[in-house]
């Protein structure tokens, strides 16, 4: 999952990159309301957090003109200000969830998680596909009860395409939602991922539920 | 004068202050025009009876024997008929009355002095209305020897006729005065409400300004007013500049405080803190998050303003944040229920109204299972209430409070549930805003089966 990080300020946008990154989350970080609406309809991302108080172009106008130009994606609004007012035209003018700050990162991270599945249209935290069980909030995957070990690259991997499960994505696409804009790109990377995956997933070689469709991408087979 | 500066209505007191002077100066104008016609008509009758006194002398020779003889056809009519109100008479040098006229039969005559030949007297005395004009002028008669006879002709009018002529005067004087009074009068009533008649328009607008439907004195008025509306005008632009300029610093320093706060609270996995201190360390800084948003919260709300009361329509502002909530908490998939009259509106500020809604709301969203009530009315003033309210509750279907709770949940800073950030900071700013307000929050349970918290706005 990509996200997109607007803050102004250094010490928290650098803090909560660095967290979210441990989390497993591809993070583009912007420094004012320009660079972030730049970004947010520039780059593929997965969610947006922006802060209300931003130089340059406020939160509320970043919102409002990703919502203009037709971007759909989820956003999560931070404010200091803690005003009811400021909350509730953050929401009308089109963003999903807000959180005030200070706050804890544990309930910034849950809401991000469950604005994600809100837009994938999964309620539920754990997503069952098969025998395959990926818990979003604990971030465990089971197959068949069992737990599985994952490194952080494949458990993002596995995450979006079960997320999109029945959906064929690219290659481009899944390294767009799964690198950051400055990390060097490697499209032979996914395909080992992909590969480590199958492995793990299914040992026998029997149930193949990364299905690969030439020069079109991959396939989650949702049976 | 006392009770005149006593009247409270400006109107009034110009119209007091009016009549007194014109009834005032119009008994002047009466005294000074009645004594001049008084004057000019004395002055008539000292005319008139010299010339009677000039043709009675020479009208009058004596006989052989002395005696004096004025002949009937000579004399004047009013001096033949009695009770005429004139009668003439000559009197000697001993005052003894030699003649009279027919006139004066049956008249009770005073007595007369009489006087040197060659002077003449006019006797009248203003202060007694029943003594007549008495005029009399000396001669003597004779060739300068012992002979000559001193004789006083005294011609005397009794004062029927002036008297009559000053009440036909008077009567007129009144109706003529008393009319122009009336006149003077009608048209200072209307001179003053025409020129009172931008105060009236002044007090219309700071009604408007007072019920929400203007924000400023817009009329052009006369010069002596304008200095007070342009001063009130200024006044509202500064209490809301000052205001707006306040609450930007407020918002400033919630922002300068909270992002260090937020960096320090992501801290809590750093390695040098042991758990301990960890947790001392999240503590703290909650302490501290709640202590500046409720002081800033607090100070942010202002309650009435000092002269324009603002007016926000309450149902656009509940269904926004209705809907704000409905997809914060998307997944809870709470259902709500909007009880609100068109047009209904709050007797305060926006941000206010937003701080309450939005508090006591999304409690009730926090807590709810599945259902959202809130509900608006108006509680008209009757009978029974001398007050109008605006009365706002909320409700939903969770747990409810706790008696203990209930108590507690608005006092400053005390949170009703350490698990549930901000209840107990939400609901002590709505308490502070609604007190602002010189309203009041009760907290009860709802027939849904949760919490009820039920505000009431004096109108």
């Amino acid at each position: 999952m990509r996200l997109l990080l607007v803050e102004d300020e250094p010490s928290l946008r650098e803090q909560l990159a660095n967290r979210l990154r441990q989390d497993g989350y591809a993070v583009d970080t912007a420094i004012d309301g320009e660079e972030g609406l730049f970004y947010a309809n520039e780059y593929p991302i997965d969610l947006a957090i922006i802060d209300l108080g931003l130089p340059k172009l406020s939160g509320i106008e970043v919102i409002q003109r990703m919502r203009k130009e037709g971007n759909s994606v989820p956003v999560l609004i931070l404010t200091a200000r803690n005003r009811w007012q400021d909350k509730v035209e953050g929401l009308e003018s089109g963003a999903d969830d807000y959180l005030a700050k200070p706050f804890h990162y544990e309930e910034l991270a849950a809401r991000v998680q469950a604005l994600i599945r809100r837009s994938a249209g999964k309620a539920d935290p754990i997503i069952c596909v098969g025998t395959v069980s990926l818990n979003s909030v604990t971030q465990d995957v089971t197959l068949d009860g069992e737990r599985l070990e994952l490194t952080a690259y494949e458990y993002r991997l596995l995450h979006y395409l079960m997320l999109n499960a029945g959906k064929v994505i690219s290659k481009m696409e899944l390294t767009d939602h799964l690198y950051e804009e400055d990390t060097d790109r490697d499209s032979n990377v996914i395909e080992v991922f992909i590969r480590r995956l199958r492995k793990k997933l299914d040992p026998d070689e029997t149930l193949e539920p990364i299905e690969t469709l030439r020069g079109r991408g991959y396939r989650y087979v949702i049976d | 004068m006392i009770r005149i500066y006593s009247v409270k209505s400006l109107r009034r007191r110009i119209l007091v202050a009016t009549f007194g002077s014109i009834l005032f100066f119009l008994l002047l104008a009466g005294i000074a025009l009645d004594k001049a016609f008084q004057r000019i008509i004395r002055s008539n009758i000292e005319d008139q009876l010299q010339n009677l006194a000039f043709s009675l002398l020479t009208s009058t020779h004596l006989d052989p024997l002395g005696n004096i003889v004025i002949p009937q056809n000579r004399l004047q009519s009013e001096l033949t008929v009695p009770e005429s109100g004139l009668i003439a008479l000559v009197i000697d040098r001993e005052g003894q009355i030699v003649w009279r006229s027919p006139s004066s039969l049956g008249e009770n005559l005073p007595l007369f002095t009489p006087i040197a030949p060659g002077v003449r007297d006019f006797q009248h005395n203003k202060y007694s209305p029943g003594l007549p004009f008495i005029y009399s002028f000396g001669s003597v008669w004779g060739n300068g020897d012992i002979y000559d006879r001193y004789l006083t002709f005294v011609v005397v009018q009794y004062k029927g006729a002036y008297d009559n002529q000053i009440k036909d005067y008077r009567e007129t004087i009144v109706q003529w005065l008393g009319g122009g009074s009336m006149l003077i009068l009608l048209i200072h009533l209307i001179i003053i409400l025409v020129s009172l008649r931008p105060l009236k328009r002044v007090v219309r607008e700071i009604d408007a300004i007072e019920d929400g439907s203007s924000d400023h004195i817009q009329g052009n008025y006369p010069s002596e007013l304008s200095v007070l509306t342009k001063r009130i005008n200024r006044f509202i632009r500064s209490e809301r500049e000052q205001l707006a300029h306040y609450r930007h610093g407020l918002d400033d320093l919630a922002h300068s405080l909270k992002t260090p706060l937020a960096v320090i609270r992501g801290m809590e996995h750093a390695e040098a803190l042991n758990p301990h201190e960890t947790r001392l360390l999240q503590e703290q800084v909650g302490r501290m998050t709640d202590i500046i948003d409720y002081q800033l919260k607090r100070a942010a709300s202002v309650g009435r303003h000092t002269l324009g009361a603002d007016h926000t329509p309450l149902c656009p502002i509940i269904e926004k944040t209705f809907s704000s909530l409905d997809k914060v908490y998307a997944d809870k998939h709470i259902q709500h229920q909007i009880s609100c009259k068109e047009g209904l509106t709050f007797p305060g500020d926006k941000d206010d109204l937003y701080e309450i809604v939005g508090n006591i709301s999304d409690n009730a969203y926090k807590w709810a299972k599945t259902l959202v009530r809130i509900n608006s009315e108006l509680l008209a003033a009757d009978k029974n209430n001398e007050q109008a309210y605006l009365v706002l509750s909320v409700e939903d279907d969770g747990p409810g409070f706790s008696l203990a709770s209930q108590q507690q949940i608005t006092e400053r800073g005390v949170r009703a549930d350490e698990e549930v950030p901000g209840q107990g900071i939400g609901l002590a700013v709505v308490q502070n805003i609604v007190r602002s307000y010189k309203g009041e929050l009760h907290t009860g349970k709802s027939e849904l089966g949760g919490a009820l918290i039920r505000l009431s706005f004096p109108l």
